[in-house]
């Protein structure tokens, strides 16, 4: 079943003219972009930087409304959850970890205090009254995956979550996410540029080249073991996906 | 009790006696009528205070300059915030807020006393226009600069305008608010006092002009002394702690 289906998508940016500072010029970054994603699939979108991957992110969030095209979330899941993980975390710094949470959280998991079972689940019991200000950069980022999952989405949007992290930090909450992905049956985009992280998170990896954004590869993953990053079978889906075309290199 | 904490108090008293104590040995070497000695402004408040006179033109000049600051705060925070979201209202009105801020106190004031007459509404309405302008220009710019990720956040998990008013909105306003607040609690009670001493017959500025016209300086200093008192204890015991209480996450 289609859950998340997205047809002609057109989006253009006016940018400011180079050769001019007093004129703008159309930068066209989707034309007739075309998509769809099954339900509970997790797709990871790799491409060079600025091609509107973020931009996609967007559009599908509700975030940004100025676009030409159709998408259609399935409408036979009830109450659609849509959640984000973005590409900072994103926290409000003047309310704790457990209002951060509690905020975006729906009547359902207010009456059951799904914040602090949440907090409790990424490891966080302790510092729940912390301040963003006063938690290390990992369990900010702990905190807004958190977040993500608090309401059990139906369709979690990833903008390169575990960017500049240190490979340790970032491998944990890697395990982690998947584990709540897997655990709440998520339909999931997730945007990157790191081609192992996206052969351990997704069902499908989506290639794309830039201006305007179009899918040039899409390859189905299958995994038999756990995902761990660099592992050997994860390194053997890399070396395969390289070796078979080294143009896909330009997406790294 | 912290060794630190008792410090700059320390420090605060010290200097506070050193400004007594030099008034003091001048008063003594001076020895002149117009020059008061601090026992003799001391003896000047007890009287105004024993007679009543004192508190009433307190109350008085207080009620003046607390609601010129209440409608000068909540008028130029609205029209401050629509500056910011409109862009076709801020080109508009960018001229007339320039030309508030540099419209000197006096000019309004005498236009007022003229166009009004010698009353309260006159006086307030004074007032009121010469602190606007620093209020809106204090809001406008602080809602320009309000990070816009966190609205991200408010679209994606749909919270609804009391939440966005409540937890996004208003802390990211709040330096501001109290900026205004304070300078214009500083810049209003002073204005007042130079307004009364213009055209009205109650208030310290009253009075003020009564004392002048007397040369009694040390009832002057007394009336001066135990206002400016009233105003240092309005912002220590009002407006620091509602400040830190705003801003206390900042600190941690």
């Amino acid at each position: 079943m289609i859950d998340i289906s997205i047809k002609n998508l057109s989006k253009d940016f006016l940018l400011p003219d180079p050769k001019n500072k007093e004129q703008y010029k159309n930068l066209n970054v989707m034309k007739d972009f075309n998509l769809n994603i099954k339900n509970n699939e997790v797709v990871a979108l790799i491409g060079p930087s600025g091609i509107g991957k973020s931009t996609l992110l967007n559009i599908l969030s509700g975030n940004d409304i100025n676009y030409k095209g159709e998408i259609n979330i399935n409408r036979s899941i009830e109450n659609k959850k849509l959640s984000f993980i973005f590409q900072s975390h994103n926290l409000l710094p003047w309310l704790t970890a457990y209002e951060n949470i509690k905020l975006v959280c729906n009547t359902e998991s207010l009456e059951k205090d799904s914040a602090s079972q949440i907090l409790n689940e990424v490891g966080l019991e302790d510092f729940i009254n912390s301040y963003p200000n006063n938690l290390s950069g990992g369990m900010k980022r702990r905190v807004s995956i958190a977040r993500a999952f608090v309401n059990k989405p139906n369709i979690l949007l990833m903008d390169e979550p575990f960017v500049s992290l240190e490979k340790p930090l970032a491998n944990q909450l890697r395990k982690q996410t998947i584990s709540l992905i897997n655990k709440n049956k998520v339909t999931a985009i997730l945007v990157t540029h790191d081609l192992k992280e996206a052969i351990m998170f997704a069902d499908r990896i989506i290639f794309c080249n830039n201006s305007p954004m179009k899918i040039y590869l899409e390859k189905e993953i299958k995994l038999n073991n756990d995902p761990i990053y660099d592992n050997d079978e994860i390194n053997g889906i890399y070396q395969e996906i390289i070796g078979n075309d080294s143009s896909i290199l330009k997406a790294k | 009790m912290n060794k630190n904490n008792s410090l700059p108090k320390l420090y605060r008293w010290a200097s506070f006696l050193c400004i007594i104590l030099i008034w003091t040995i001048l008063s003594f070497l001076i020895e002149h009528r117009l020059f008061a000695s601090p026992l003799s402004v001391l003896n000047d408040i007890w009287y105004h205070l024993a007679e009543g006179e004192l508190i009433d033109d307190t109350l008085i000049t207080l009620a003046r300059a607390g609601t010129s600051f209440a409608i000068a705060m909540i008028l130029g925070s609205i029209i401050g915030y629509l500056l910011a979201r409109i862009k076709k209202l801020d080109y508009f009105f960018d001229s007339w807020v320039i030309i508030g801020l540099n419209i000197p106190a006096i000019v309004l004031v005498i236009l007022f006393y003229i166009w009004l007459g010698l009353n309260e509404i006159a006086l307030i309405s004074a007032v009121v226009l010469n602190k606007i302008p620093i209020v809106i220009v204090n809001i406008r710019e602080g809602t320009k600069s309000m990070d816009k990720s966190y609205f991200q956040i408010a679209k994606v998990y749909q919270l609804n305008n009391f939440q966005i008013w409540r937890k996004i909105i208003l802390p990211q306003l709040y330096p501001y608010l109290m900026t205004s607040a304070r300078t214009g609690l500083s810049l209003i009670w002073k204005i007042v006092l130079v307004f009364e001493l213009l055209g009205r017959g109650s208030g310290i500025g009253f009075q003020l002009q009564v004392f002048f016209q007397f040369f009694d300086i040390s009832s002057l200093l007394a009336y001066s002394i135990f206002f400016m008192s009233i105003i240092l204890l309005i912002e220590n015991y009002i407006m620091i702690p509602i400040e830190k209480k705003a801003t206390h996450w900042r600190k941690l």
